[in-house]
């Protein structure tokens, strides 16, 4: 049994022929690799140019320039109530509110010791503004 | 019993000390490593490092060297594509045997399907296998017809871990089976073999 596996493990092609089949696999990457290279650079020209396709077109959000307006002294949730006039109607000034607006779109995002940051949404929900309001009577 | 199963034994060890000496692994990663960034002539030195342990599995598993031919051209084709995959942690060899077995199992399957569709092909069929070509007094082929005879399961497990000289466990990663798998269709595959080929031992 020896001898018999021994001669399994002799088994060996001949050198021409594993050129050829070399030559051929070699061949046979070279035509893939071609088409695949451009087709590469095909494909990341277009991504490239969608990608900035979509930057361009993609729906900003709008701001506005920081808007200074006075808080009443004692800075109670109700006193964030503002009636804020969309000011991309044109800027108009804010004004307090008579009562708390059912505006759920009004938040604070940012309380320091001067001021306080207001997040407001507009009814387009593509509008963010952010309002600065600073604390009076401090 | 017991002298049967001391000779098994013997016969297992034997078999494991006689491995081919196996092509540097660090060469190998080197080259795919360098093939891999489209270095075409280190792929060309991997395919020459390994195409005659490719070309004997593929013989002894598909029975015959003109398929062989097909199925190192295939090996090395699927080789190179799943080259982005192969994980450089792991041993190469057991990955391109994986490649090879999994080649030669398509080719078979082909090539039964061809045989199948073709009249001819299924007339022929068995003129082309080793079992009748060992007519030809030739022991090689003997050995063949016999490995022909095995399971196709016990036929990769005593390729790969006798002849090829893989660990049990690289057997099962090329085989993508447990190595209490792979031992045990060795093990059949040999008191099978041992059969066929009787009274060699």
């Amino acid at each position: 049994m020896k001898g018999d596996l021994e001669i399994l493990r002799g088994i060996a092609p001949e050198p021409e022929r594993m050129t050829a089949v070399r030559r051929r696999v070699l061949d046979q990457i070279a035509e893939h690799n071609g088409p695949r290279g451009l087709l590469l650079l095909a494909w990341t020209f277009s991504a490239v140019a969608a990608a900035v396709a979509m930057m361009l077109l993609w729906p900003q959000e709008k701001r506005l320039a920081p808007s200074w307006i006075h808080l009443p002294a004692a800075v109670e949730p109700p006193a964030f109530a503002y009636e804020l006039t969309p000011p991309w109607r044109g800027l108009q000034e804010p004004q307090p509110a008579t009562a708390r607006p059912e505006h759920p779109a009004i938040e604070v995002v940012g309380l320091t010791d001067n001021d306080v940051q207001l997040r407001l949404a507009s009814s387009d929900p593509d509008v963010i503004l952010y309002y600065f309001v600073e604390k009076s009577g401090d | 019993m017991s002298a049967t199963c001391s000779g098994g034994d013997l016969f297992i060890l034997w078999m494991e000390e006689q491995v081919d000496p196996t092509p540097g692994e660090a060469e190998s990663l080197r080259l795919i490593e360098q093939a891999h960034q489209g270095d075409l002539e280190a792929f060309d030195r991997l395919m020459r490092l390994h195409e005659r342990r490719v070309f004997r599995t593929a013989t002894l598993l598909l029975g015959r060297p003109e398929d062989a031919d097909d199925a190192v051209q295939e090996t090395f084709l699927r080789l190179y594509r799943a080259m982005g995959s192969f994980d450089a942690s792991r041993a190469f060899e057991p990955w391109l045997y994986r490649i090879a077995v999994n080649v030669c199992r398509d080719l078979s399957r082909r090539r039964r399907w061809k045989q199948w569709l073709s009249l001819d092909g299924w007339l022929t069929a068995g003129g082309s296998e080793p079992a009748t070509r060992s007519h030809g007094a030739s022991r090689e082929a003997e050995i063949q017809a016999a490995l022909a005879r095995l399971s196709v399961r016990e036929r990769d497990a005593v390729v790969l871990r006798d002849i090829e000289g893989l660990s049990a466990a690289e057997a099962a990663r090329a085989l993508g089976v447990s190595e209490g798998t792979v031992r045990s269709h060795a093990s059949r595959g040999r008191a099978h073999l041992r059969k066929l080929l009787g009274g060699s031992e």
